[in-house]
């Protein structure tokens, strides 16, 4: 079995970001793997260890990626590919679903693709049903939990008004939430065996993807302005012990028309 | 007499050869463990043989509890003395009159086996009365015996007392068979031979002789055959195994195992882990995970180990009700390697009944207080790092909250993940600048000290208000300083000590080329830190990966500028009179300096400085170190314990020279809704001085 | 004015998606029946949708918010080569939308570059406010649009394999207010320790809404249907109190918006701290019960 876990290489959002004047975010300050995609490495992780499956990690993304990839394979990925290539920059969400697609068939397909719920910069969570749609595949999203047995991958999907039980033959894709376990941290033995498991490179050309299909000049959305929201200021902080807490929040209460 | 010379050889066959078939499986056991570093444990010969003479001799680590020592001084030197008597008692069972040839007639020798014996018997007579009133049932945990095999113990001090009651009322009976002109070397026993009636026919008396010298033979070579089917009954093989393991101690000069951990081994050799080339098949066998990787040393540490519960006893884990006891750990790990169920399964964790528990193995702060009080030279603190270091690097087993520290170490080079670019936060609202290394000051040829921040005193509310005071001290003191500013990350200290040695060695490479480039080293700028972590961490762990640094404790150099005049102490701090201090351990225990804090806070006007009953290299802990600091503590807390302990003294204030100890016993004052200040020795000397011109 | 297609899969929001809409061109109400099976299968819905925006050359789809909507969106867009922008709080007459990113420290405003714009919408965006005028407003909107049902379609490829084997439905919380509707929520986090008594008593006594930080949604004390933040809820009560969350970067995204923030932790380091217009270092154990006592009183 064979299971690819597409991965996305993220800003560090807390260590401050910039956006050009493109409105496109500078790649080039501090990134990490996005967190959210932890949980299906740590899914594929376990599945590989029940059935022995190899796990590819597959990212689309600038250079630096590379550092995603890398923490994937210290979570268990057998081995990571890159595709990377200048043209794909300011790619939307349907050209980045169609890199991974044409990335996947290059491989030569996968019995189960497992992604995030959604990347942590933005959150769009377009790429997962796409994806599968692009691959003609069974696509089980959100899933809280996940089994794989006699080649049916089954999962559970929460939402407000209920929960859903779903299941599909593979292959398939299936995007995991972050109920779905925590991942473990990654042992040294791990951390050190992964530096010498391979990333493979790929281009556009690898691909046979038309570049025209991609990057900015192809997306479909425009982002006409983009500003920070400003930072919250904090305001007072008491301590319990000494403060007359309850009177303050009180008073909050009180001169807000709260009650 | 026939028979019993028969039982008497047979008993001597069968315990010499119980007692020699364990000699030799034990040298085979220990034989078969893994190899410590090549030329460790070895070295410096004659200082280890005056060590552990020195040990025996003195009994000074006994002597933390003085009666027990002059008792247990008496009872081994018995042992040794009465050996003697065995071969009496052997030559009895053929004829009564026997005597050991040449010294047998001697007085003098006569005498000393007989003091001795009284030594004995009033020795052991006040092992056993301490040992039953420690082991009241109502004393529960607190006693340090609790969880010790109690009867083994039991059986051990009957069997000497049995021995010295036999060796005194044998020698009563040869007096008595002696005749009058040969009595003088039955000084202390004649009176014994002289309750026995004057008539007594020779056959009769000697017949008494034969049967007690059986009797005390019996008595002996049962003791060796029950000792060589129980390996793991230390509170008898320690008369053999304390002296090997007092010799191969960590230390030469046997000082207690702490300060600098020992590195990773694998297979007698040093593993490099930020080497990339690094061979990887040691990944699978990092820190100690089963039997096989207990070193020889680590056997017969376990195997040396005579439960005498003093480690328990100064364990603030245990005094907390956790399920850790240092000499429950040991026994465990003893049970597991070579008990009666020993197993090839995980140390830790798993199926057996004798693995540790991995809360007893999470719930260790690395304080140290227990190698300082072994009196066997057992190093619980490098065990427990081992065990640790195969959970986390192989295993992957450990609790939640230190995966957390770990990432946070991993991303933001300190534990509490935040952002390098505020590193320099503490220093806002001082009135001058401090000079940051490489902006302001090129090189460490510039300045007289590099002043080593540390996490906490970048980030922690109560650190940052250290680094400010020590900072303001060393601007006052017309000192010319810098720090290393964002270029500095946690020394590793807290992944090192939960087991993470990948990434302490990350995080040390990592401050060692920021130090060298910076020109730090030999013969260069001092270090002086205001953590004790730290100070651990730069000044003894750092030479592997090429750092050799002088380093020094804020208190010490306080204490040297109040003695050169430079700082002037003048008012009293805060208004606060009685003051007591917390040692920290790895100040203290790990590092020997306990005297520069107290200099520094006598000198201050108008304080009174009160220790609590634990202090200096005894102290308790703070229930922070061991990357404590980053866990859940459950039940009883530590840092509780130790704010009554200082409020037990009367002070109005705690003074300390840790972060962490300011941090935990601050949030203990809080916890019990007192308003005791707990504060810096820096920021006690900033308050006492006059208010700046 | 051309038509503006809104999908309807939640009776109690069909006012106030179809006066959204309203806002933009001609509402047109596209009813989706099938409950929660039909989120098994979004290309369904995303090509009767495709289908209908074709036939009426509608100018924009508006989708709710969330997976399922983003799910419909990504097909449709791939379906008509149009572009979707999700999570959408603002939707401006021009079509130009704005977006919190970077888990809501910054805003875009982006559009759609040609054919037919479509979009996930929060529930709470748009430019209504809260007056009685506007309420009336959204009501004849909404009476007056027109509403159809959507078109029946095949699913796509591969999504046809997808079996719904079980399906659970949710009993509603009780009492308390919906988490998009509460004026004031109190928010539980792994400092609760499991014990939300006093989370719960604070909520009554305020007559607010409980939620929980992913942490306790985690460990399992709290439904995942009530977890704020980057992969739960986004809310923006006039109050959030924040008992024992230490506030990381992924729970301030679902409650930034709070016009007041009060913080409740034993930790004074925690980064709740610096967003809070209150913040109490303490017991929630102790301080909780003794506010919902200060604020019974005063009722």
């Amino acid at each position: 079995m064979r299971i690819i876990v597409p991965v996305k290489y993220v800003p560090d959002i807390e260590a401050g970001y910039e956006f050009d004047q493109a409105g496109r975010l500078d790649r080039g300050g501090d990134g990490l793997l996005s967190q959210l995609d932890e949980y299906p490495l740590e899914q594929a992780r376990r599945l590989a260890e029940q059935t022995g499956a190899e796990v590819v990690a597959l990212t689309v993304g600038p250079d630096e990626a590379d550092e995603a990839v890398r923490r994937a394979l210290q979570m268990g990925a057998d081995r990571g590919v890159h595709v990377s290539d200048e043209a794909i920059a300011g790619s939307d969400a349907s050209a980045t679903a169609l890199v991974l697609a044409a990335a996947i068939s290059h491989l030569g397909g996968a019995d189960l693709i497992l992604c995030g719920a959604g990347s942590a910069d933005a959150t769009t969570s377009l790429i997962p049903v796409q994806l599968a749609a692009r691959l003609q595949i069974p696509a089980l999203t959100g899933a809280a939990s996940l089994t794989v047995q006699d080649g049916v991958v089954s999962v559970r999907r929460d939402e407000d008004a209920g929960s859903l039980t779903l299941a599909a033959a593979l292959p398939a894709l299936v995007s995991v939430d972050d109920k779905a376990g925590e991942p473990a941290y990654p042992s040294a033995k791990a951390v050190m065996l992964a530096r010498k498991k391979p990333i493979d490179l790929l281009e556009l050309a690898d691909l046979g993807v038309d570049a025209a299909a991609v990057g900015a000049a192809a997306a479909k959305v425009t982002v006409v302005g983009i500003e920070p929201v400003p930072p919250r200021a904090g305001g007072q902080v008491l301590d319990a012990e000494s403060d007359d807490v309850v009177a303050a929040f009180v008073e909050l209460l009180q001169a807000n028309a709260l009650i | 007499m026939v028979g019993f010379a028969i039982a008497g050889l047979a008993a001597t066959v069968i315990g010499w050869t119980a007692l020699g078939w364990r000699v030799v499986a034990f040298a085979r056991l220990f034989a078969a463990g893994a190899p410590e570093v090549a030329g460790s444990r070895r070295d410096q010969p004659w200082r280890r043989t005056a060590t552990m003479a020195r040990e025996f001799l003195l009994h000074r680590k006994l002597a933390r509890k003085p009666l027990v020592a002059v008792a247990h001084w008496a009872t081994m030197f018995s042992f040794l003395v009465l050996v003697t008597t065995l071969a009496q008692a052997t030559g009895q069972l053929f004829d009564p009159h026997f005597d050991l040839p040449v010294i047998g007639r001697w007085a003098p020798w006569g005498w000393l086996t007989e003091f001795f014996a009284w030594a004995g018997l009033v020795g052991i007579g006040v092992l056993i009365a301490i040992r039953l009133r420690a082991s009241r049932r109502s004393e529960g945990r607190r006693s340090r015996f609790f969880g010790s095999h109690q009867w083994r113990a039991r059986y051990v001090e009957a069997t000497i007392l049995a021995v010295v009651v036999l060796v005194l009322w044998l020698r009563g009976l040869e007096s008595a068979a002696a005749g009058d002109g040969d009595r003088a070397r039955f000084g202390s026993t004649a009176w014994i031979g002289r309750l026995y009636p004057q008539d007594l026919p020779d056959a009769v008396l000697g017949l008494w002789i034969s049967t007690l010298a059986l009797a005390k033979i019996l008595v002996s070579y049962a003791w060796m055959v029950v000792v060589g089917l129980t390996p793991t009954m230390g509170v008898a093989w320690h008369r053999f195994l304390a002296f090997p393991n007092l010799w191969t101690g960590r230390q030469a000069d046997g000082s207690p195992a702490l300060g600098a951990l020992p590195g990773l081994v694998v297979d007698g050799r040093a593993v490099d882990l930020t080497d990339p080339e690094v061979d990887e098949s040691v990944f699978e066998r990092l820190g100690a995970g089963r039997v096989a990787d207990l070193t020889w040393r680590d056997r017969l540490a376990l195997a040396t180990c005579t439960e005498c519960g003093r480690c328990q006893e100064v364990c603030p884990a245990w005094a907390t009700g956790k399920a850790l006891s240092p000499k429950l750990l040991v026994g465990a790990l003893r049970d597991h390697a070579f008990g009666a169920e020993a197993t090839p399964g995980p140390l830790v964790g798993g199926e057996s009944a004798w693995a540790v528990a991995p809360e007893a193995l999470w719930a260790c702060t690395t304080c140290g207080a227990c190698v300082e009080a072994c009196p066997v030279g057992v190093e619980h603190v490098d065990q427990v790092v081992e065990l640790r270091r195969h959970q986390v690097m192989v295993a992957g087993e450990f609790p939640a909250e230190l995966a957390g520290a770990f990432r946070n170490l991993e991303r933001r080079r300190n534990p509490w993940g935040v952002l390098a670019k505020k590193r320099l936060d503490w220093t806002k609202g001082l009135d001058f600048d401090v000079p940051v290394l490489g902006q302001d000051v090129e090189s460490l040829t510039e300045v007289d000290y590099l002043y080593w921040v540390g996490c906490a005193g970048a980030f922690d509310e109560r650190g940052q208000a250290t680094a400010r005071a020590f900072a303001s001290l060393l601007h006052r003191a017309g000192t010319r300083f810098a720090v290393l500013g964002s270029a500095e990350c946690c020394t590793g200290d807290p992944a090192r000590r939960a087991g993470n040695e990948a990434l302490f060695a990350t995080l040390a490479s990592a401050n060692v080329e920021a130090l060298n480039a910076a020109g730090a080293g030999a013969g260069a700028a001092k270090i002086v830190v205001t953590c004790a972590h730290c100070l651990n961490s730069l000044a003894n762990e750092y030479g592997p990966f090429g750092g050799r640094y002088q380093v020094i404790h804020h208190t010490e150099l306080l204490a040297e500028l109040i003695d050169q005049g430079k700082l002037r102490p003048q008012n009293q701090p805060d208004g606060i009179g009685g003051l007591t201090y917390q040692d920290p351990c790895y100040l203290a225990r790990h590092n020997g300096q306990v005297s520069a804090p107290r200099r520094v806070l006598e000198s201050l006007p108008g304080l009174e400085l009160a220790d609590m009953s634990a202090c200096g290299r005894r102290g308790n802990c703070c229930g922070a170190g061991g990357g404590q600091m980053w866990m859940e503590e459950s039940g009883e807390r530590v840092n509780a314990r130790r704010f009554a302990e200082a409020r037990a003294t009367g002070a109005d204030a705690i003074a300390t020279a840790c972060p962490f100890c300011n941090v935990m016993l601050s949030d203990a004052a809080g916890s019990a809704g007192a308003d005791t200040p707990v504060r810096d020795v820096a920021e006690l000397v900033l308050a006492a001085l006059p208010t700046a011109p | 004015m051309s038509d503006i297609l809104t999908l309807l899969d939640d009776p109690s929001a069909e006012a106030e998606r179809l006066a959204a809409a309203g806002r933009l061109g001609t509402p047109v109400g596209v009813r989706l029946n099938g409950g929660l099976e039909a989120h098994a299968q979004p290309g369904r819905v995303a090509e009767g949708l495709a289908a209908l925006a074709e036939a009426r050359a509608a100018a924009a789809v508006l989708l709710p918010a969330g997976l399922f909507g983003a799910e419909v969106g990504s097909l449709l867009a791939w379906r008509l080569d149009s572009g979707v922008i999700t999570d959408v709080i603002q939707l401006d007459p021009d079509l130009t939308a704005t977006k919190p990113v970077m888990a809501g420290t910054s805003l875009t405003r982006a559009r759609v570059a040609g054919g037919v714009a479509i979009f996930t919408v929060r529930a709470t965006a748009g430019g209504a406010g809260d007056g009685d005028a506007d309420a009336a407003a959204t009501a004849a909107t909404a009476a007056a649009a027109e509403v159809v049902e959507l078109p029946a379609a095949a699913p796509r490829p591969g999504e046809d394999r997808i079996q719904v084997t079980s399906v659970t439905g949710r009993t509603a919380s009780g009492a308390r207010p919906d988490l998009a509707d509460a004026n004031i929520i109190v928010s539980a986090g792994r400092g609760t320790g499991g014990d939300l008594t006093a989370v719960e008593e604070l909520a009554d006594a305020l007559g607010a809404a409980v939620a929980a930080s992913r942490a306790a949604v985690d460990a399992g004390w709290v439904d995942s249907s009530l977890q704020v933040g980057q992969t739960g809820k986004t809310v923006s009560p006039r109050l959030y109190v924040a008992a024992g969350i230490s506030g990381a970067i992924q729970h301030q995204a679902g409650m930034r918006g709070a016009e007041l923030i009060v913080a409740v932790n034993e930790d004074p380091d925690a980064p709740i701290f610096e967003i809070a217009d209150l913040g109490i270092v303490g017991d929630l154990g102790e301080v909780l019960p003794a506010a919902a006592a200060a604020v019974r009183s005063r009722a």
